[in-house]
Protein backbone atom coordinates (compact mmCIF):
# COMPACT_ATOMS: atom_id res chain seq x y z
CA UNK A 1 0.00 0.00 0.00
CA UNK A 2 2.87 2.65 0.75
CA UNK A 3 6.39 1.93 0.90
CA UNK A 4 9.55 3.82 2.83
CA UNK A 5 12.79 3.29 1.13
CA UNK A 6 16.01 4.63 1.97
CA UNK A 7 15.28 6.86 4.97
CA UNK A 8 17.76 8.51 6.69
CA UNK A 9 17.91 10.78 9.72
CA UNK A 10 20.44 12.89 11.44
CA UNK A 11 20.14 15.11 15.05
CA UNK A 12 23.12 17.22 14.40
CA UNK A 13 26.04 13.89 13.84
CA UNK A 14 24.05 11.79 15.52
CA UNK A 15 22.19 9.32 12.89
CA UNK A 16 19.28 8.03 14.00
CA UNK A 17 17.72 6.28 11.09
CA UNK A 18 20.17 4.72 8.89
CA UNK A 19 18.70 3.96 5.05
CA UNK A 20 15.57 2.58 6.24
CA UNK A 21 13.11 0.81 4.19
CA UNK A 22 9.79 -0.61 5.19
CA UNK A 23 6.45 -1.52 3.37
CA UNK A 24 3.11 -1.24 4.99
CA UNK A 25 0.71 -3.48 3.49
CA UNK A 26 -3.22 -2.94 3.56
CA UNK A 27 -4.73 -3.80 6.65
CA UNK A 28 -1.72 -4.90 8.80
CA UNK A 29 -1.02 -4.22 12.21
CA UNK A 30 2.85 -3.70 12.21
CA UNK A 31 4.16 -3.15 15.61
CA UNK A 32 7.50 -1.83 15.81
CA UNK A 33 9.54 -2.80 18.72
CA UNK A 34 13.11 -1.94 19.93
CA UNK A 35 15.17 -0.78 22.57
CA UNK A 36 14.71 2.96 23.76
CA UNK A 37 16.56 5.72 22.01
CA UNK A 38 16.63 3.02 18.55
CA UNK A 39 14.76 5.80 16.27
CA UNK A 40 10.96 4.40 16.66
CA UNK A 41 9.83 7.80 17.19
CA UNK A 42 11.80 9.50 14.99
CA UNK A 43 10.83 7.02 12.22
CA UNK A 44 7.38 7.42 13.00
CA UNK A 45 7.39 11.04 12.76
CA UNK A 46 9.69 11.10 9.98
CA UNK A 47 6.91 9.25 7.89
CA UNK A 48 4.33 11.73 8.76
CA UNK A 49 6.84 15.16 8.07
CA UNK A 50 7.00 16.13 11.51
CA UNK A 51 10.26 15.67 11.31
CA UNK A 52 12.39 16.09 8.06
CA UNK A 53 14.60 13.25 7.13
CA UNK A 54 17.65 13.82 5.00
CA UNK A 55 16.81 11.43 2.13
CA UNK A 56 14.54 8.28 1.17
CA UNK A 57 11.23 8.18 -0.62
CA UNK A 58 7.54 7.45 0.33
CA UNK A 59 5.41 5.96 -2.66
CA UNK A 60 1.84 4.73 -2.83
CA UNK A 61 0.72 1.77 -4.56
CA UNK A 62 -2.08 3.81 -6.48
CA UNK A 63 1.14 5.85 -7.60
CA UNK A 64 3.20 8.91 -6.74
CA UNK A 65 5.88 9.17 -4.78
CA UNK A 66 7.47 11.81 -2.67
CA UNK A 67 10.87 12.54 -1.24
CA UNK A 68 11.17 12.90 2.47
CA UNK A 69 13.95 16.13 2.33
CA UNK A 70 12.86 18.09 -0.69
CA UNK A 71 9.05 17.65 -0.86
CA UNK A 72 6.96 21.08 -0.89
CA UNK A 73 4.06 21.99 1.48
CA UNK A 74 0.85 21.07 -1.20
CA UNK A 75 2.99 17.52 -1.35
CA UNK A 76 3.01 16.80 2.14
CA UNK A 77 -0.19 17.97 3.08
CA UNK A 78 -1.21 15.10 0.46
CA UNK A 79 0.93 13.16 2.14
CA UNK A 80 -0.47 13.81 5.19
CA UNK A 81 -3.94 13.19 4.67
CA UNK A 82 -2.97 9.49 4.30
CA UNK A 83 -1.81 9.14 7.84
CA UNK A 84 -3.55 9.75 11.05
CA UNK A 85 -0.97 9.75 14.06
CA UNK A 86 -1.73 9.29 17.69
CA UNK A 87 0.72 10.77 20.48
CA UNK A 88 2.36 9.26 23.28
CA UNK A 89 0.57 11.91 25.32
CA UNK A 90 -2.71 12.42 23.40
CA UNK A 91 -1.55 16.51 22.38
CA UNK A 92 -5.67 16.97 22.29
CA UNK A 93 -6.50 21.17 21.62
CA UNK A 94 -6.98 21.34 25.40
CA UNK A 95 -9.96 24.91 24.33
CA UNK A 96 -11.74 22.09 22.45
CA UNK A 97 -14.41 19.88 23.20
CA UNK A 98 -13.89 16.16 22.49
CA UNK A 99 -15.71 16.23 19.27
CA UNK A 100 -14.26 19.45 17.88
CA UNK A 101 -11.18 17.83 18.16
CA UNK A 102 -11.83 15.32 16.04
CA UNK A 103 -13.99 18.01 13.66
CA UNK A 104 -11.36 21.01 13.97
CA UNK A 105 -9.11 19.14 11.21
CA UNK A 106 -12.09 18.15 9.36
CA UNK A 107 -13.67 21.42 8.94
CA UNK A 108 -10.41 23.68 8.67
CA UNK A 109 -8.76 21.55 7.07
CA UNK A 110 -10.43 19.07 4.56
CA UNK A 111 -12.90 22.00 4.52
CA UNK A 112 -16.10 19.27 4.63
CA UNK A 113 -18.88 20.82 5.89
CA UNK A 114 -20.31 21.39 9.28
CA UNK A 115 -23.30 19.22 9.81
CA UNK A 116 -21.25 16.37 8.03
CA UNK A 117 -17.69 16.73 10.34
CA UNK A 118 -19.92 16.27 12.88
CA UNK A 119 -21.55 13.45 11.87
CA UNK A 120 -18.16 11.95 11.00
CA UNK A 121 -16.77 13.17 14.63
CA UNK A 122 -19.99 11.38 15.98
CA UNK A 123 -18.92 8.27 14.58
CA UNK A 124 -15.30 7.96 15.31
CA UNK A 125 -16.01 8.73 18.93
CA UNK A 126 -18.88 5.94 19.10
CA UNK A 127 -15.80 3.87 17.23
CA UNK A 128 -13.32 4.81 20.48
CA UNK A 129 -16.80 4.20 23.03
CA UNK A 130 -16.82 7.80 23.64
CA UNK A 131 -20.23 8.72 22.26
CA UNK A 132 -21.22 10.19 25.77
CA UNK A 133 -18.86 12.10 26.12
CA UNK A 134 -18.32 14.54 23.06
CA UNK A 135 -19.01 17.72 24.88
CA UNK A 136 -16.58 17.41 27.41
CA UNK A 137 -12.90 19.22 27.15
CA UNK A 138 -9.94 17.05 27.54
CA UNK A 139 -9.43 17.98 30.62
CA UNK A 140 -12.66 16.76 31.87
CA UNK A 141 -11.71 13.20 30.44
CA UNK A 142 -9.14 10.13 32.17
CA UNK A 143 -6.17 9.81 30.61
CA UNK A 144 -7.48 6.74 28.73
CA UNK A 145 -10.49 8.71 27.53
CA UNK A 146 -7.84 11.70 26.68
CA UNK A 147 -5.87 9.04 24.34
CA UNK A 148 -9.11 7.48 23.16
CA UNK A 149 -10.30 10.71 21.78
CA UNK A 150 -6.80 11.00 20.57
CA UNK A 151 -7.60 7.93 17.93
CA UNK A 152 -10.58 9.28 16.83
CA UNK A 153 -9.23 12.65 16.01
CA UNK A 154 -6.72 10.03 13.90
CA UNK A 155 -9.18 7.85 12.68
CA UNK A 156 -11.87 10.37 11.86
CA UNK A 157 -10.92 10.88 8.25
CA UNK A 158 -10.23 7.58 7.36
CA UNK A 159 -6.33 7.97 6.38
CA UNK A 160 -4.24 4.67 4.93
CA UNK A 161 -2.27 4.08 7.71
CA UNK A 162 -3.10 5.06 11.69
CA UNK A 163 0.65 5.62 13.06
CA UNK A 164 0.70 5.06 16.81
CA UNK A 165 3.62 6.03 19.24
CA UNK A 166 3.38 4.30 22.20
CA UNK A 167 -0.03 5.41 22.54
CA UNK A 168 -0.71 3.26 26.30
CA UNK A 169 2.90 4.09 28.21
CA UNK A 170 1.72 7.35 29.59
CA UNK A 171 -1.02 6.12 30.92
CA UNK A 172 -1.53 4.61 34.63
CA UNK A 173 -1.20 0.60 34.16
CA UNK A 174 -5.08 0.38 34.96
CA UNK A 175 -5.91 2.54 31.75
CA UNK A 176 -4.09 0.75 29.41
CA UNK A 177 -6.46 -1.59 28.99
CA UNK A 178 -9.65 0.47 27.29
CA UNK A 179 -6.98 1.85 24.29
CA UNK A 180 -5.49 -1.21 23.69
CA UNK A 181 -9.07 -2.66 23.49
CA UNK A 182 -10.15 0.27 20.98
CA UNK A 183 -7.21 -0.84 18.74
CA UNK A 184 -7.80 -3.88 18.63
CA UNK A 185 -11.37 -3.56 17.48
CA UNK A 186 -9.90 -1.19 14.80
CA UNK A 187 -7.35 -4.42 13.84
CA UNK A 188 -10.76 -6.47 13.44
CA UNK A 189 -11.91 -4.14 11.10
CA UNK A 190 -9.35 -3.91 9.12
CA UNK A 191 -7.40 -0.47 9.59
CA UNK A 192 -3.76 -0.81 8.68
CA UNK A 193 -1.49 0.40 11.78
CA UNK A 194 2.12 0.87 12.35
CA UNK A 195 2.28 1.25 16.14
CA UNK A 196 5.08 1.18 18.76
CA UNK A 197 4.44 0.04 21.66
CA UNK A 198 5.67 -2.06 24.77
CA UNK A 199 2.48 -3.87 25.15
CA UNK A 200 3.55 -7.44 24.55
CA UNK A 201 0.01 -9.09 25.20
CA UNK A 202 -0.99 -6.03 21.60
CA UNK A 203 2.01 -7.52 19.76
CA UNK A 204 1.63 -11.26 20.19
CA UNK A 205 -1.81 -11.11 19.94
CA UNK A 206 -3.19 -8.54 17.26
CA UNK A 207 0.07 -7.70 15.75
CA UNK A 208 0.17 -9.71 12.22
CA UNK A 209 3.65 -8.60 11.77
CA UNK A 210 6.44 -7.54 14.39
CA UNK A 211 9.10 -4.78 13.33
CA UNK A 212 12.08 -5.11 15.25
CA UNK A 213 14.96 -2.44 15.20
CA UNK A 214 18.27 -1.11 16.93
CA UNK A 215 20.50 1.60 16.11
CA UNK A 216 18.17 3.07 13.10
CA UNK A 217 17.88 -0.26 11.21
CA UNK A 218 15.46 -2.77 11.00
CA UNK A 219 16.92 -5.78 12.28
CA UNK A 220 14.39 -8.29 12.10
CA UNK A 221 11.00 -8.17 10.31
CA UNK A 222 8.51 -11.28 10.75
CA UNK A 223 5.13 -13.02 11.96
CA UNK A 224 4.73 -12.27 16.15
CA UNK A 225 4.60 -16.10 16.27
CA UNK A 226 8.03 -16.61 14.38
CA UNK A 227 9.48 -13.64 16.18
CA UNK A 228 8.40 -14.78 19.91
CA UNK A 229 8.94 -18.15 19.64
CA UNK A 230 12.62 -17.70 18.66
CA UNK A 231 14.28 -14.30 17.36
CA UNK A 232 16.95 -14.87 15.00
CA UNK A 233 18.50 -11.95 16.46
CA UNK A 234 20.72 -11.77 19.85
CA UNK A 235 19.50 -8.11 20.12
CA UNK A 236 16.26 -8.98 20.13
CA UNK A 237 16.44 -11.84 22.31
CA UNK A 238 17.87 -9.65 24.72
CA UNK A 239 15.07 -6.94 24.34
CA UNK A 240 12.48 -9.42 25.08
CA UNK A 241 14.30 -10.68 28.04
CA UNK A 242 13.88 -7.83 29.86
CA UNK A 243 10.55 -7.35 28.71
CA UNK A 244 9.03 -11.00 29.38
CA UNK A 245 10.60 -12.00 32.46
CA UNK A 246 9.79 -15.26 32.07
CA UNK A 247 10.69 -14.86 28.41
CA UNK A 248 13.24 -18.06 28.55
CA UNK A 249 10.85 -20.61 30.03
CA UNK A 250 8.08 -20.68 27.70
CA UNK A 251 9.72 -20.45 24.49
CA UNK A 252 11.40 -23.96 24.86
CA UNK B 1 -8.82 76.47 54.26
CA UNK B 2 -10.81 73.70 55.76
CA UNK B 3 -11.54 70.01 53.90
CA UNK B 4 -14.79 70.04 52.36
CA UNK B 5 -15.61 66.61 51.61
CA UNK B 6 -18.60 67.73 49.09
CA UNK B 7 -16.30 69.38 47.03
CA UNK B 8 -14.81 65.71 45.93
CA UNK B 9 -17.94 65.14 44.45
CA UNK B 10 -18.74 68.67 43.01
CA UNK B 11 -15.38 67.91 41.11
CA UNK B 12 -15.47 64.84 39.84
CA UNK B 13 -17.90 65.99 36.52
CA UNK B 14 -15.16 68.69 35.74
CA UNK B 15 -12.29 65.98 35.88
CA UNK B 16 -14.58 63.47 34.23
CA UNK B 17 -14.77 66.41 31.01
CA UNK B 18 -11.07 64.70 30.15
CA UNK B 19 -11.59 60.84 31.08
CA UNK B 20 -11.44 60.43 27.11
CA UNK B 21 -8.34 61.45 26.95
CA UNK B 22 -7.01 59.48 29.23
CA UNK B 23 -9.05 56.68 28.52
CA UNK B 24 -7.64 56.92 24.64
CA UNK B 25 -4.40 57.26 25.41
CA UNK B 26 -4.92 54.07 27.22
CA UNK B 27 -6.53 52.00 24.51
CA UNK B 28 -4.36 53.36 21.89
CA UNK B 29 -1.04 52.33 23.48
CA UNK B 30 -2.56 49.19 24.64
CA UNK B 31 -3.43 48.35 20.10
CA UNK B 32 0.29 49.74 19.87
CA UNK B 33 1.92 47.95 21.88
CA UNK B 34 0.40 44.86 21.70
CA UNK B 35 1.67 44.72 17.76
CA UNK B 36 4.99 45.74 19.01
CA UNK B 37 5.25 43.65 21.71
CA UNK B 38 4.04 40.72 19.24
CA UNK B 39 7.03 42.30 16.44
CA UNK B 40 9.71 41.83 19.28
CA UNK B 41 8.39 38.26 20.29
CA UNK B 42 8.21 37.17 17.13
CA UNK B 43 12.19 37.89 17.17
CA UNK B 44 12.43 36.57 20.20
CA UNK B 45 11.07 33.41 19.44
CA UNK B 46 12.95 33.28 15.52
CA UNK B 47 15.62 31.68 14.45
CA UNK B 48 18.13 34.72 13.85
CA UNK B 49 19.77 35.36 16.12
CA UNK B 50 20.89 38.77 15.97
CA UNK B 51 16.95 39.72 16.12
CA UNK B 52 16.82 37.95 19.24
CA UNK B 53 19.72 39.81 20.52
CA UNK B 54 18.14 42.87 19.46
CA UNK B 55 14.57 42.43 20.82
CA UNK B 56 16.53 41.18 23.96
CA UNK B 57 18.60 44.28 24.31
CA UNK B 58 15.66 46.44 23.80
CA UNK B 59 13.69 44.77 26.22
CA UNK B 60 16.20 45.06 28.98
CA UNK B 61 17.22 48.51 28.20
CA UNK B 62 13.46 49.88 28.09
CA UNK B 63 12.74 47.59 31.60
CA UNK B 64 15.87 49.96 33.20
CA UNK B 65 14.07 53.05 32.08
CA UNK B 66 11.98 55.06 34.33
CA UNK B 67 8.83 55.81 32.55
CA UNK B 68 8.76 59.84 33.53
CA UNK B 69 12.34 59.93 31.91
CA UNK B 70 11.19 57.82 29.27
CA UNK B 71 8.81 60.28 28.38
CA UNK B 72 11.22 63.52 28.61
CA UNK B 73 12.99 62.01 26.48
CA UNK B 74 10.72 61.50 23.38
CA UNK B 75 9.43 64.42 24.18
CA UNK B 76 12.46 66.56 23.52
CA UNK B 77 14.83 64.53 21.96
CA UNK B 78 12.45 63.11 19.06
CA UNK B 79 12.29 66.52 17.64
CA UNK B 80 15.92 66.59 17.56
CA UNK B 81 16.95 63.33 16.21
CA UNK B 82 14.17 64.05 13.48
CA UNK B 83 15.12 67.48 12.19
CA UNK B 84 18.23 65.85 9.93
CA UNK B 85 15.57 63.89 8.15
CA UNK B 86 13.57 67.07 7.39
CA UNK B 87 10.73 65.86 9.52
CA UNK B 88 9.61 68.99 11.70
CA UNK B 89 7.93 67.11 15.21
CA UNK B 90 7.78 70.70 16.85
CA UNK B 91 4.09 70.61 16.04
CA UNK B 92 3.20 66.72 16.65
CA UNK B 93 0.36 67.06 19.45
CA UNK B 94 1.26 65.71 23.18
CA UNK B 95 -0.96 62.84 23.17
CA UNK B 96 1.45 61.35 20.22
CA UNK B 97 4.43 61.91 22.28
CA UNK B 98 2.81 60.21 24.75
CA UNK B 99 1.39 57.23 23.08
CA UNK B 100 4.94 57.20 21.08
CA UNK B 101 6.81 57.32 24.52
CA UNK B 102 4.30 54.54 26.30
CA UNK B 103 4.20 52.22 23.33
CA UNK B 104 8.01 52.08 23.24
CA UNK B 105 7.54 51.05 26.95
CA UNK B 106 4.54 48.93 27.30
CA UNK B 107 5.64 47.04 23.65
CA UNK B 108 8.50 45.77 25.81
CA UNK B 109 6.36 44.75 28.52
CA UNK B 110 3.93 42.90 26.19
CA UNK B 111 6.63 41.38 24.07
CA UNK B 112 7.73 39.25 27.24
CA UNK B 113 3.87 38.47 28.25
CA UNK B 114 3.72 37.21 24.56
CA UNK B 115 6.30 34.91 24.63
CA UNK B 116 6.04 33.66 27.91
CA UNK B 117 2.37 32.92 27.07
CA UNK B 118 3.30 31.00 23.77
CA UNK B 119 6.47 28.88 25.52
CA UNK B 120 3.66 28.09 27.65
CA UNK B 121 1.87 26.03 25.55
CA UNK B 122 2.59 22.65 24.94
CA UNK B 123 3.95 22.67 21.41
CA UNK B 124 2.88 18.72 20.87
CA UNK B 125 -0.98 20.61 19.94
CA UNK B 126 1.15 22.37 16.99
CA UNK B 127 2.15 18.61 15.66
CA UNK B 128 -1.16 17.57 16.16
CA UNK B 129 -2.63 20.37 14.50
CA UNK B 130 -0.17 19.30 12.07
CA UNK B 131 -1.19 16.16 11.24
CA UNK B 132 -4.64 16.53 10.52
CA UNK B 133 -3.97 19.28 8.10
CA UNK B 134 -3.83 22.48 9.76
CA UNK B 135 -1.37 24.96 8.49
CA UNK B 136 0.38 27.10 10.80
CA UNK B 137 -1.66 30.27 10.62
CA UNK B 138 -4.94 27.56 11.53
CA UNK B 139 -3.10 26.70 14.37
CA UNK B 140 -2.28 29.98 15.56
CA UNK B 141 -5.28 31.36 15.09
CA UNK B 142 -8.08 28.63 16.45
CA UNK B 143 -5.75 26.74 18.79
CA UNK B 144 -3.24 28.57 20.41
CA UNK B 145 -4.49 32.13 20.35
CA UNK B 146 -7.26 31.54 22.30
CA UNK B 147 -5.51 29.54 24.95
CA UNK B 148 -3.21 32.16 24.68
CA UNK B 149 -5.44 35.27 25.44
CA UNK B 150 -6.37 32.63 28.69
CA UNK B 151 -3.05 32.30 29.64
CA UNK B 152 -2.37 35.61 29.29
CA UNK B 153 -4.94 37.36 30.80
CA UNK B 154 -4.23 37.68 34.13
CA UNK B 155 -0.85 39.35 33.17
CA UNK B 156 -2.34 41.23 30.37
CA UNK B 157 -4.85 42.71 33.07
CA UNK B 158 -1.55 43.88 35.46
CA UNK B 159 -0.20 45.52 32.50
CA UNK B 160 -3.07 47.29 31.66
CA UNK B 161 -3.91 48.90 34.89
CA UNK B 162 -0.33 49.94 35.60
CA UNK B 163 -0.32 51.46 31.94
CA UNK B 164 -3.43 53.50 32.87
CA UNK B 165 -1.61 54.84 36.02
CA UNK B 166 1.66 55.32 34.85
CA UNK B 167 0.03 57.55 31.82
CA UNK B 168 -1.11 59.65 34.38
CA UNK B 169 2.59 61.11 33.97
CA UNK B 170 1.86 62.41 30.70
CA UNK B 171 0.37 65.88 32.34
CA UNK B 172 4.08 66.33 32.96
CA UNK B 173 4.26 67.20 29.33
CA UNK B 174 1.75 69.56 29.25
CA UNK B 175 -1.06 66.50 27.67
CA UNK B 176 -4.34 67.57 29.75
CA UNK B 177 -5.95 63.99 30.49
CA UNK B 178 -7.52 63.23 34.04
CA UNK B 179 -4.59 64.29 35.79
CA UNK B 180 -3.71 67.46 33.56
CA UNK B 181 -7.48 68.35 34.46
CA UNK B 182 -6.72 68.25 38.08
CA UNK B 183 -3.69 70.04 38.05
CA UNK B 184 -5.70 72.79 36.12
CA UNK B 185 -8.17 72.88 38.09
CA UNK B 186 -6.21 73.45 41.12
CA UNK B 187 -3.99 76.07 39.72
CA UNK B 188 -7.33 77.94 38.40
CA UNK B 189 -8.12 77.88 41.92
CA UNK B 190 -4.43 79.25 43.52
CA UNK B 191 -3.35 75.88 44.52
CA UNK B 192 -7.54 75.57 46.86
CA UNK B 193 -8.72 72.51 47.42
CA UNK B 194 -5.82 70.44 45.91
CA UNK B 195 -6.19 67.42 48.69
CA UNK B 196 -10.28 67.39 47.91
CA UNK B 197 -9.47 67.11 43.81
CA UNK B 198 -6.97 64.41 44.16
CA UNK B 199 -9.41 62.29 46.58
CA UNK B 200 -11.54 62.75 43.52
CA UNK B 201 -8.81 61.92 41.07
CA UNK B 202 -8.09 58.75 43.34
CA UNK B 203 -11.78 57.57 42.91
CA UNK B 204 -11.93 57.80 39.56
CA UNK B 205 -9.01 56.10 38.87
CA UNK B 206 -10.48 53.27 41.38
CA UNK B 207 -12.95 52.74 39.31
CA UNK B 208 -11.55 52.76 36.23
CA UNK B 209 -8.85 49.85 37.79
CA UNK B 210 -12.03 47.87 39.34
CA UNK B 211 -13.74 48.06 35.80
CA UNK B 212 -10.34 46.35 34.06
CA UNK B 213 -10.67 43.88 36.79
CA UNK B 214 -13.76 42.94 36.30
CA UNK B 215 -13.51 43.05 32.31
CA UNK B 216 -10.48 40.73 32.77
CA UNK B 217 -12.53 38.49 34.79
CA UNK B 218 -15.44 38.40 31.88
CA UNK B 219 -12.49 37.56 29.52
CA UNK B 220 -11.07 34.98 30.97
CA UNK B 221 -14.37 32.96 31.47
CA UNK B 222 -14.90 33.60 28.07
CA UNK B 223 -11.74 32.19 26.92
CA UNK B 224 -11.27 29.76 29.97
CA UNK B 225 -13.85 27.18 28.22
CA UNK B 226 -13.01 23.91 29.38
CA UNK B 227 -10.58 24.98 32.04
CA UNK B 228 -14.11 26.67 34.22
CA UNK B 229 -15.85 23.93 33.80
CA UNK B 230 -13.68 21.39 35.39
CA UNK B 231 -15.98 21.14 38.48
CA UNK B 232 -18.55 19.54 36.36
CA UNK B 233 -19.44 16.60 37.27
CA UNK B 234 -15.83 13.87 36.46
CA UNK B 235 -16.43 11.57 34.42
CA UNK B 236 -16.84 7.57 35.47
N1 LIG C 1 14.65 16.55 18.44
C1 LIG C 1 15.77 15.84 18.65
N2 LIG C 1 16.97 16.46 18.69
C2 LIG C 1 18.10 15.74 18.88
N3 LIG C 1 18.14 14.41 19.07
C3 LIG C 1 17.00 13.73 19.04
C4 LIG C 1 15.75 14.40 18.84
N4 LIG C 1 14.76 13.49 18.86
C5 LIG C 1 15.36 12.31 19.07
N5 LIG C 1 16.70 12.44 19.17
C6 LIG C 1 17.66 11.36 19.36
O1 LIG C 1 17.37 10.36 18.44
C7 LIG C 1 17.52 9.08 18.99
C8 LIG C 1 16.27 8.27 18.77
O2 LIG C 1 15.20 8.85 19.47
P1 LIG C 1 13.74 8.28 19.40
O3 LIG C 1 12.89 9.15 20.22
O4 LIG C 1 13.35 8.09 17.98
O5 LIG C 1 13.88 6.87 20.08
P2 LIG C 1 12.77 5.83 20.47
O6 LIG C 1 13.14 4.57 19.80
O7 LIG C 1 11.42 6.38 20.18
O8 LIG C 1 12.98 5.66 22.02
P3 LIG C 1 11.90 5.42 23.18
O9 LIG C 1 11.58 3.97 23.17
O10 LIG C 1 12.65 5.81 24.42
O11 LIG C 1 10.73 6.30 22.90
C9 LIG C 1 17.88 9.28 20.44
O12 LIG C 1 19.26 9.11 20.57
C10 LIG C 1 17.52 10.70 20.71
O13 LIG C 1 18.40 11.26 21.63
MG1 LIG D 1 9.75 6.98 21.39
Amino acid sequence: MLRISHLSKSFGSNQVIKDLSIDIRQGDVTVLLGPSGCGKTTLLRCIDFLERAESGTLSFADGGAVEFATAAKKEIARCRRRFGFVFQNHNLFSNKTALENVTEGLIVARRIPKPEAVAIGREALARVGLANREDYYPNQLSGGQQQRVGIARAIAAKPDVILLDEPTSALDPELTGEVLDVMKALAEDGVTMLAVTHEMTFAQDVAKRIVFMDGGVIIEDSTPRAFFAKPREERARQFLKRLLPNYGEYTI
Amino acid sequence: MEFTPLYILQVIPELLRRLGVTLWLAAATMLFSTLFGALLAWAKLGKSRVLRALANAYTAVLRCTPTLILLFLCYYGLPKAFAPLGVDLNRMSRFCYSLIAFTLLNGALMSEVIRSTYESIDRGQFEAAATVGMTPFQTLRRIILPQGVYIALPNLGTTMITLLKEASLAFTIGLVDLMGQAKLIISLRYGARALETYLALTLIYWALTFLIARLVSRLERAFGAGRFERAREAAP
